[in-house]
């Protein structure tokens, strides 16, 4: 089977990474506008638990290239990996998530097919002539609507969280097994390790995060905030700017490249909302966000939205904290 | 050793874009700015060049109004600028540029930041080094060169707090992450200096792209752009400082 639609499986090597099944999302309801069919790609070595998954999904078809070398990820490796399966099959769109991994193959593979590529997407369209996306510009504030004219082969990447279903139909796909080419060209990126370093901070224990951004302007007025937090009994976070001016210690960073949170309370200061950023933060349970740009997306998912300037009202509110606090000492009323 | 930074200008500030008239791309008003983590790539470039005496060239693909980023690079160290002339907005075109562009230069080494904060598509670094068939790593935190000069050592992220270490051959193109060296100050004379001798541009022509190559390549019609549309859960708070203040500690306490 030669489906129309190739879908790039991502993994951490026991479990499908959860853009896996927005693809397939996205993939099932342009296969059922345009009757054509799906198929996913997993990757990997010893995929053998992966391909059982995918089999309850709605894919027509599983293509697997299960081999020692591709137990790390390597670019170089991967895009030659998944080139080898287009001998076998030839897509008319290729399907990516717009992850570490996605960014790396779809524009490799881009280039290899001479495809246009279009990224970050939040949604496609088939058309007559092509597709329409949907995707963020100017800092996330604005949506942007492109048409697309397909080619023999178009190349798609589509952000986390996107997916337009929730149901699908259980297809019992069949797994077609493929081999992964002997290395013609000697990889020329070589992974030599992995690492995860442990963090002196663990902002994810604390009640209450006091998160700055870089609407904070400049260090020296970083320690307002750190009263306001210290006031609330919480810790300070941040968006990662403030860490990469060296503002904060890379404990604090909340985001896809940071740490998950999910505190009883997010107070986001001067925060814009970028994707990766909210990506660590999303599912606190009450998002309080102060911003002077009533545009800014972090509103799209705060609780409650305060526009305004930060350095007006962070004051106000370590005043108000102690003197909350003080009550409720008065009060006998605290806790610890 | 020579060393090629891609670097973008972006509109910051924007207000009302709208779609070119002919889909080509998107109309902003308001300054552009050297893009935060190009920002970065150059600052690794020009640590490289104080350690191992390599030479930077900044390029640019961008109108007359992106001029200036160029100007900021030759202030803050790099030997060279050159201003491609062109007003790109397709991230699949600009790569195709950027390729040509680096026909004409040697490189051992070109950097990128990861994303630009107006297209955001983390795609031209990686469609560059890929078009050129070089190695290509994305979100690089950081660099070295091992074995003599041989080989890049390089760590990259991967999210959630993972990183990998790599091996990479040179030529290699590197997507750089923002944070990867601190920053440095642009003395305001270096700046006035720079300004004052310009940066040379090139036109598409110099580089071989005919009117017809660039229309077969553009594939790609900007039809709407709207703001986000706002989240009709959200509430909205407002009075003076105090007044809000009491609110928000009152939701606060409530939560905890
Ligand atoms: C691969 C990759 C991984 C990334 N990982 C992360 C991550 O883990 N975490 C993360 O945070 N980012 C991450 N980023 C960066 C991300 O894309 C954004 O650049 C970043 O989150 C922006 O931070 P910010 O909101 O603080 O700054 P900006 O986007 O510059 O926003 C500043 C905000 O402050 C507001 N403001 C300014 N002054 C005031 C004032 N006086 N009062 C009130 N409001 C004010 C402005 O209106 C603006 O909305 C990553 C990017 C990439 C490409």
């Amino acid at each position: 089977m030669e489906p129309e639609i190739l879908i790039v499986a991502e993994h951490n090597g026991s479990e499908l990474d959860p853009i896996t099944f927005d693809l397939i999302a996205w993939g099932s309801q342009i296969a059922s506008e345009k009757n054509w069919k799906v198929g996913v790609l997993v990757l990997g070595f010893q995929v053998n638990g992966l391909l059982e998954t995918m089999r309850r999904s709605a894919v027509d078809v599983i293509f697997a290239l299960d081999d020692p070398v591709l137990q790390d990820y390597n670019s170089c490796v991967y895009v030659q990996a998944v080139a080898r399966t287009l001998m076998k099959t030839a897509p008319r769109l290729i399907l990516l998530g717009h992850t570490y991994l996605g960014i790396e193959i779809s524009g490799g593979l881009a280039a290899k097919l001479d495809a246009t590529l279009w990224s970050n997407c939040l949604a496609i369209k088939p058309t007559p002539g092509g597709f329409l996306v949907t995707r963020p510009v100017s800092g996330g504030a604005f949506l942007s609507t492109l048409e697309i004219e397909s080619g023999a082969c178009n190349v798609i990447s589509l952000q986390r969280g996107s997916s337009p279903l929730k149901e699908l139909p259980i297809k019992f796909p069949e797994v077609i097994g493929l081999s992964v080419p002997p290395e013609s060209d000697p990889a020329r990126i070589k992974v030599t390790g992995e690492t995860k370093p442990s963090f002196a901070e663990d902002i994810t224990k604390a009640d209450l995060l006091v998160a700055v951004g870089r609407g904070i302007g400049q260090q020296s007025r970083l320690p307002p905030f750190l009263d306001l937090a210290q006031a609330l009994g919480g810790a300070i976070a941040a968006s990662r700017p403030i860490v990469d001016m060296g503002w904060l210690s890379v404990d604090h960073q909340v985001g896809l490249s940071g740490v998950t949170v999910r505190p009883k309370v997010y107070l986001a200061c001067g925060i814009s909302g970028s994707a990766q950023h909210v990506a660590g933060m999303r599912d606190s349970r009450l998002i309080i966000a102060i911003n002077e740009d009533p545009s800014a997306p972090i509103f799209q998912i705060a609780h409650y939205g305060i526009v305004g300037d930060i350095f007006e009202i962070v004051p106000a509110l370590i005043n108000e904290a102690r003197r909350s606090a003080d009550r409720q000492e008065k009060s006998g009323g605290t806790t610890n | 050793m020579n060393i090629v930074v891609c670097l973008k200008a972006v509109p910051t500030n924007v207000k009302d874009p709208v779609p070119k008239s002919d889909g080509a791309g998107i109309l902003t008003e308001g300054d552009c700015f050297m893009n935060a983590s190009d920002d970065y790539a150059l600052e690794q470039a020009l640590l490289l060049k104080k350690d191992f005496g390599t030479r930077v060239t900044a390029v640019t693909v961008g109108s007359v109004r992106s001029q200036d980023i160029l100007h900021v690079s030759l202030a803050k160290g790099a030997d060279e600028a050159i201003r491609v002339d062109a007003d790109e907005f397709d991230p699949n075109i600009v790569s195709f540029i950027l390729s040509r562009a680096l026909r004409d230069l040697s490189y051992d080494l070109i950097l990128t930041g990861v994303e630009s904060s107006d297209g955001m598509s983390s795609q031209v670094g990686i469609s560059l080094g890929a078009q050129l068939g070089l190695p290509y790593v994305y979100a690089v935190t950081k660099m070295a060169f091992g074995n003599g000069e041989d080989r890049l050592l390089v760590t990259r992220e991967l999210g959630g707090g993972r990183y990998q270490t790599l091996e990479v051959d040179k030529p290699a193109l590197l997507c750089v992450q923002s944070g990867i060296a601190p920053l440095t100050y642009t003395p305001p004379v270096k700046l006035i200096h720079a300004r004052r001798k310009g940066v040379p541009s090139r036109s598409l022509s110099d580089l071989g792209i005919t009117g017809e190559e660039l229309a077969r390549r553009r594939k790609t019609k900007v039809i709407e752009i709207k703001p986000l549309e706002k989240n009709s859960s959200t509430q909205w708070l407002s009075g003076n400082p105090e007044q809000l203040a009491r609110v928000i500690i009152d939701k606060i306490s409530k939560a905890l």
